[in-house]
């Protein structure tokens, strides 16, 4: 059934999909609040409906398996990220994942089995069933396509499988010594520091509220960030050398690691950069304009303008949005 | 299908209509409501480019076939027909379960995310049936679209997929494009 259950999500066009066996602590928290309280919304309703009285440690007996189904979002739009088209590279795959996960939903009931959303963290199904590994960023990164990877509503069911395990792929070594999340990171909101103990989890703590409290001032020129997934040296195209370089991080002996993640850590400098930036061209979308370069307003022209298309014409012009080049060391700036 | 061998639930899954049919993505999809069409039309290309765009941002939202073509007596003012195709393993005509109507929900998808963006884009776009209920001609229009040829049922023959195709909703829209 797990492997029926696997092609199936597969056949709906799920990149990842996983088995996790449910723990308690996965589950979010489901104190109901006060009727008048404004934290009274639609998920804690849903949450608090589902789980009927019933505490966290008997849903996890009841409803022993999460289904975790997602999909990876585009390499090449990613790398535009902080821009429009690495919003619709983050974007579209994410409604493909929720279009996944509702139908993965309904089939598992239609099998005539509990499926529940809305109760359990992502995050933690997918650590605990070897979607990946938490890296610094606070993001899974999965042995195939780094941190390019949703972290969707899972489905919590009874259906009975097989649980997967969870996987050691050398990120937690990489990002011992890595630090290209953090370095990139425009409000510095990933740590540079060693692993915490957080809510009984040991992991590296992002600042949630700096990487947020970006969002409202940027909202025109763009909805997610995206940068602390693009920089990984993990998020690469899936292709032979980088199935090479994961193979050989994970089966090196853990001793032996630090050596091999300095080596790849200067090759990544090398070719990708510290701090990486390209300019990415999409059916008439232009990820920004770097100095030097002009750009023209009209959608996939790519005549040589030379200098009368200034920078004063690119703004709020057609539907470009182009990244502003301050963007950077935005808490430092508003300070 | 490597995938179906000795897979004793695969017929259930993509053969057997749900007993809900609330189970089905696919009518919730068919059913969400049309956005407005942004006030200020958008610069655009020439309908050359245009046409390359719109067939490259149905290539990335899952379709993998799109053509374009004219409509020739449509009495709403739409020009042009954007036809996209998904492939599809089991026709949904017949394979009614869940797993069949995947292409379905696949289809629906792109339609509908192409049809907005065109609407957010200053020009009108919809993948709903016709004033009058009747929907286009899906096979008839794709193989106007040059996606294929029609055989001798007068269902859709393509290069890449044989048959084994399902015809999206057929989307109707004033975009200068340039037909196939």
């Amino acid at each position: 059934m797990t492997r029926h259950i696997k092609a199936v999500a597969r056949h709906m066009g799920a990149d990842v999909v996983t088995v996790a066996r449910a723990h308690p602590s996965f589950l979010y928290a489901a104190t109901a609040p006060a009727k008048d309280s404004a934290a009274r919304d639609v998920y804690q309703n849903r949450s608090e409906d589902v789980y009927q009285n019933r505490t966290p440690e008997q849903m996890a007996q009841q409803y022993p398996f999460i289904i975790v189904a997602t999909t990876a979002w585009d390499y090449d739009k990613l790398q535009a990220h902080r821009h429009y088209i690495g919003d619709a590279a983050y974007h579209v795959s994410q409604m493909k994942a929720q279009m996944i996960l509702k139908a993965l939903e309904g089939y598992i009931k239609e099998l005539g089995y509990a499926a529940i959303r809305g109760v359990s963290n992502p995050q933690a199904a997918g650590l605990a069933s070897g979607v990946g590994e938490l890296g610094r960023n606070g993001l899974l990164i999965h042995r195939k396509f780094g941190a390019r990877i949703h972290m969707p509503d899972p489905i919590m069911t009874d259906l009975p499988l097989v649980a997967d395990e969870p996987v050691d792929n050398g990120v937690e070594d990489f990002c011992k010594i890595c630090r290209k999340c953090a370095i990139n990171c425009p409000t510095n909101s990933v740590p540079f520091g060693d692993k915490v103990v957080y809510n009984g989890v040991e992991k590296y703590k992002i600042n949630w509220l700096t990487c947020y409290k970006i969002r409202p001032y940027m909202d025109t020129h763009w909805e997610s960030c995206l940068t602390c997934a693009t920089v990984c040296p993990f998020t690469k195209p899936n292709v032979w050398w980088r199935s090479l370089t994961v193979w050989a991080l994970s089966t090196c002996p853990v001793p032996a690691r630090p050596i091999l993640v300095r080596a790849l850590k200067a090759i990544d400098d090398r070719f990708w950069g510290v701090t990486r930036q390209t300019r990415v061209r999409w059916i008439g979308y232009d990820s920004g304009i770097k100095p030097g370069e002009q750009a023209c307003t009209v959608a996939g022209c790519t005549a040589d303008h030379g200098a009368q298309h200034a920078s004063s014409t690119v703004g709020n012009v057609g539907y470009y949005a182009p990244l502003k080049e301050n963007t950077n060391r935005f808490v430092k700036r508003d300070v | 299908m490597a995938r179906r061998r000795g897979d004793p639930y695969w017929d259930f899954y993509i053969n057997t209509p749900p007993a809900d049919p609330a189970n089905l993505l696919r009518d919730a999809l068919r059913n969400a409501p049309e956005g407005n069409v942004f006030p200020t039309k958008a610069d655009l290309h020439t309908p050359e480019v245009t046409t390359s765009h719109v067939k490259e941002m149905a290539r990335y939202l899952g379709a993998d076939l799109v053509g374009v073509t004219r409509l020739a007596d449509d009495d709403t003012g739409h020009p042009f027909a954007i036809v996209c195709a998904v492939r599809a393993d089991d026709d949904p005509r017949q394979a009614r379960g869940i797993g069949g109507q995947i292409p379905v929900q696949n289809g629906l998808f792109v339609t509908f995310v192409l049809s907005a963006w065109i609407r957010e884009l200053g020009f009108r776009a919809t993948a709903a049936p016709s004033l009058d209920g009747t929907r286009l001609d899906g096979d008839w229009l794709a193989a106007a679209a040059e996606l294929g040829t029609l055989d001798r049922t007068g269902k859709l023959l393509t290069a890449e997929f044989g048959t084994r195709v399902h015809i999206a909703d057929v989307i109707r829209t004033d975009l200068p494009l340039a037909p196939a």
